[in-house]
């Protein structure tokens, strides 16, 4: 008797947990938004372009994802957002209430540095608010105005770096390694504004940094030529760069002599490709993800959102959340030969 | 001229005003965001940090605490007194707060206190200057309205679902042995 009643209630028990999951996961997503806070896990510290670009994105997005939710930040800087993607992939609700705006280099990461906590391919893309165009520029003492001078330059060009697994550090090594120019990289400064700072003082003689970056915080140096750009680095070519003579600058990936190089190059570029990315964890209901991604687009093309980005100086070159996801398995895909000598090429065991 | 009824001009204003404060307003288009910088992701303060968080827009008006994982009290302290990228609030243990230095005191404020953890009293210190963009006035506001549904039963529950040692009290005793000067809208 007693065994029967403990097999009943194990059974009503096992009923009514499926049934409540069962409720819980029918909810629509304006029934589910509705009633819910959506947390955006940022991967770095408040101040800096990834908290400009999330205040100002959510502030739109939350008008166009249906139950119109409301929204909190979370900041989660560390391990150059290793510790924010390790947590959204693994510990975060996958229910749809949380979004992360996460480091554009983890495709990079994951296969460059492997051993890490997540698998991007994994993760659910909303879309891209913009690209992260790398240029590199040089101070104009250095009489170098195009990438044909600096490979003429007899004096290296020293480039300050913040870390050596930092884009300002990968695209000035690959530059030197791969096009044989005569480049010195010094990494450990804390942050832009202190390599910036070097430039000034004559300490380096240039810095390859997000053309967005670039803008809001040397701009006037462009506009009065005192640095020069001389390359970028991306997927696509962007024509507004110019280099001394007024010429748009070569990308890095046109500049591959076989298809090995391209790969490499192509998989260096790729955190220009991903850019500022809006994500959410693996395993959310794919009606969630499909919801945001289209709330996400409608919001790209918002006059009150573009007006917004405008009035803050923020590039805006949106991508959906379907090429974005194509993107980072496609990266991911690389094979592993060409890894390898990537990695050897950036001295990496 | 067709004149309405007065009964029915009374029910109208009736289901107007119900609307308009019957439903909590999901979000101000003049919201001052405040960043709170909590501790370690993995303990229980950043926990705490993200029921304020979420009580500052479910139980708030006109403000939103966006949580911070930092390196804990002594890194918040820096954090509210610094000159660039401050932030406006921070949990720190009251004796990291006495070991305060005097330039960084003159910068900051105490608020409340919120509890205790591991034995130790927990505080909230709030930064003297408003952020960028942000009047004195709306500042002094937002700080005020943190207090006001910090201490809220509402908020309280939410928040002691992650902390169970969160006892919202004025902490007073503990800012003026650190030598702490007491905000205005400071816990009472």
């Amino acid at each position: 008797m007693l065994r029967r009643l403990t097999y009943m209630s194990g059974l009503i028990s096992a009923l009514m947990v499926g049934f409540v999951a069962h409720a819980t996961a029918e909810k629509s997503p304006a029934e589910f938004y509705k009633d819910n806070v959506i947390t955006l896990i940022l991967g770095a510290g408040p101040g800096g372009g990834y908290d400009l670009y999330s205040r100002t994105v959510m502030k739109h997005l939350v008008k166009h994802i249906p139950g119109k939710p409301n929204f909190i930040l979370q900041f989660m800087p560390g391990g150059g957002g290793q510790k924010a993607a390790g947590y959204v992939y693994n510990v975060a609700p996958r229910n749809g209430a949380r979004l992360a705006k996460l480091s554009n280099m983890l495709p990079a990461f994951q296969l460059l540095r492997g051993n890490v906590k997540y698998d991007v391919s994994k993760l659910n893309y909303i879309g891209r608010a913009a690209s992260m165009q790398y240029v590199t520029m040089v101070w104009h003492t250095t009489g170098v105005k195009s990438l044909k001078d600096a490979a003429k330059a007899k004096k290296p060009i020293i480039f300050g770096a913040s870390g050596v697994s930092q884009s300002n550090y990968i695209v000035p090594t690959v530059m030197g390694k791969l096009l044989g120019l005569n480049v010195k990289v010094v990494a450990g400064y804390p942050g832009t504004a202190a390599i910036n700072k070097a430039l000034e003082q004559g300490e380096v003689t240039g810095r390859a940094g997000a053309w967005s970056s670039w803008i809001s915080k040397a701009g006037h140096w462009i506009k009065s030529g005192q640095v020069v750009a001389i390359a970028q680095s991306g997927l696509e070519k962007s024509g507004d760069i110019k280099n001394g003579y007024g010429q748009a600058t070569p990308l890095l990936l046109d500049l591959a002599k076989n298809d090995d190089e391209r790969a490499i190059l192509k998989l260096f570029a790729s955190d220009a490709a991903v850019g500022r990315n809006f994500s959410m964890p693996p395993g959310v209901p794919r009606a969630r993800v499909k919801a945001m991604c289209r709330a996400f687009d409608a919001t790209m093309t918002d006059k009150a959102f573009l007006a917004d980005a405008k009035k803050r100086k923020l590039i805006i070159e949106p991508k959906p959340c379907e090429w974005l996801s194509k993107t980072a398995s496609e990266i991911v895909a690389t094979p592993k030969p060409l890894v390898k000598k990537a990695r050897a090429l950036l001295g990496w065991k | 001229m067709k004149i309405i009824p007065m009964k029915t001009l009374v029910a109208l204003v009736a289901v107007i005003i119900l609307n308009v404060a019957g439903h909590p307003q999901k979000a101000f288009a003049s919201d001052v965001e405040l960043v709170l910088g909590t501790g370690s992701i993995k303990g229980k303060l950043f926990a705490a940090g993200n029921a304020i968080s979420a009580s500052s827009v479910l139980y708030g008006k006109g403000v939103k605490v966006y949580n911070y994982g930092t390196k804990g009290g002594k890194d918040n302290i820096k954090r509210v007194t610094k000159k660039k990228k401050s932030i406006s609030l921070g949990i720190v243990a009251a004796k990291d707060l006495s070991k305060a230095k005097a330039k960084q005191i003159k910068k900051l404020s105490g608020l409340m206190s919120l509890g205790t953890l591991k034995g130790k009293q927990v505080l909230m210190i709030v930064r003297n200057k408003a952020p960028k963009k942000v009047s004195k006035a709306a500042y002094a506001g937002a700080i005020a309205e943190v207090v006001r549904f910090m201490q809220s039963s509402k908020a309280k529950k939410l928040i002691k679902k992650e902390w169970n040692g969160y006892a919202p009290g004025s902490g007073a005793d503990a800012f003026k042995k650190a030598g702490v000067k007491i905000h205005k809208a400071a816990a009472k």
